[in-house]
């Protein structure tokens, strides 16, 4: 957000001081839309008193109180969402030897699945990793453990926990399914 | 049979020596840290886990690697630390189609060590299913 801030404000300083001109800033960017001030004060602040790097400040000043804890799940789902979809466009774009000669990427299959059945998940610190073998793992973490959901594109899921201070791995097998899925990643236990 | 056995090479033994491997830049998680999948052979490596020796130097490893593949960085992981979790590396690039300064960290004896030990909990197939 803050580089999007600061590249507004210095398009609005650049302006607004040049010409006088009042500014209007688009809204339809969803990190954008929260900027609401005066353009009229703000054109006679930018060409009064403040260089373009002092404007920068004050947006960033102003701007970076913190969200309501409405706003901070809404950014935070939307922030997971734009990773979700971000990921699965990354790894469609995989090619067998992605990560070493041998290596398999992804079918296009698995992938369409995680798409259609995984982005519910993305409310949580759920990352999607590809995996050299042609799985699509998803990973997540808490303070005592490490968690993976690995999906394979011949039907199965394996579930691993690895415990951060034994170094102890845990594992179970079981068929893709969006349940059992779920059930792990909201509670960390096997089966 | 270990790895350095089955290829008759001498596993390393320097343990400040960095050996040195390549991120894909989608094996990050969403926090910024490494995913494990970086530094943990999947089946296709056949237990292998594929890096460089240190004197290749970081940025030569990554430029080489970068030429055929993708990588975010060149990461370091030492012998000495591998050592710790019992794995085993190896200078074998004097194996054909292998390149220089290649070394292997030999996952698959860190298998049979677990084999031996047999499993430490199985869950029950009504909770697996």
């Amino acid at each position: 957000v803050k580089d999007s801030l600061t590249i507004v404000v210095d398009a609005i300083a650049a302006s607004s001081v040049a010409s006088s001109t009042p500014v209007s800033v688009p809204r339809s960017d969803r990190d954008v839309s929260v900027i609401t001030y005066d353009v009229p004060f703000q054109s006679a602040f930018f060409r009064t008193l403040a260089p373009r790097s002092e404007a920068a400040s004050f947006f960033s000043f102003y701007f970076s109180r913190k969200p309501s804890p409405t706003e901070q799940s809404a950014t935070s789902a939307s922030r997971q969402e734009v990773h979700f979809m971000s990921r699965i466009s990354s790894i469609r774009e995989l090619q067998n030897g992605w990560f070493g000669d041998k290596s398999i990427a992804p079918s296009p299959s698995l992938i369409s699945w995680v798409e259609a059945n995984c982005r519910a998940f993305m409310t949580a610190p759920v990352s999607i990793v590809p995996v050299a073998d042609g799985s699509i793992a998803l990973q997540w973490a808490d303070e005592r453990n490490e968690y993976t959901a690995e999906l394979h594109d011949d039907g199965r899921m394996v579930f691993l926990v690895d415990d951060l201070e034994s170094d102890n791995m845990t594992e179970a097998e079981t068929q893709l399914n969006v349940e059992a899925l779920s059930r792990f990643i909201a509670s960390g236990i096997l089966g | 049979v270990t790895y350095a056995e089955d290829v008759d090479l001498p596993a390393l033994d320097d343990r400040n020596e960095v050996l040195l491997r390549q991120v894909h830049p989608l094996l990050y998680l969403e926090d910024g840290k490494l995913s494990s999948v970086a530094f943990y052979p999947s089946v296709v490596d056949e237990g292998l886990l594929s890096t460089r020796r240190a004197h290749i130097g970081a940025q030569d490893a990554y430029e080489q690697w970068i030429l055929t593949h993708e990588s975010s960085g060149t990461w370091g992981i030492s012998v000495g630390e591998l050592l710790d979790e019992s794995l085993e590396s190896v200078d074998d690039s004097s194996l054909p189609n292998t390149p220089e300064g290649h070394a292997s960290v030999d996952f698959t004896h860190l298998s049979s060590n677990a084999q031996a030990r047999g499993p430490l909990y199985v869950p029950s197939e009504a909770a697996t299913t």
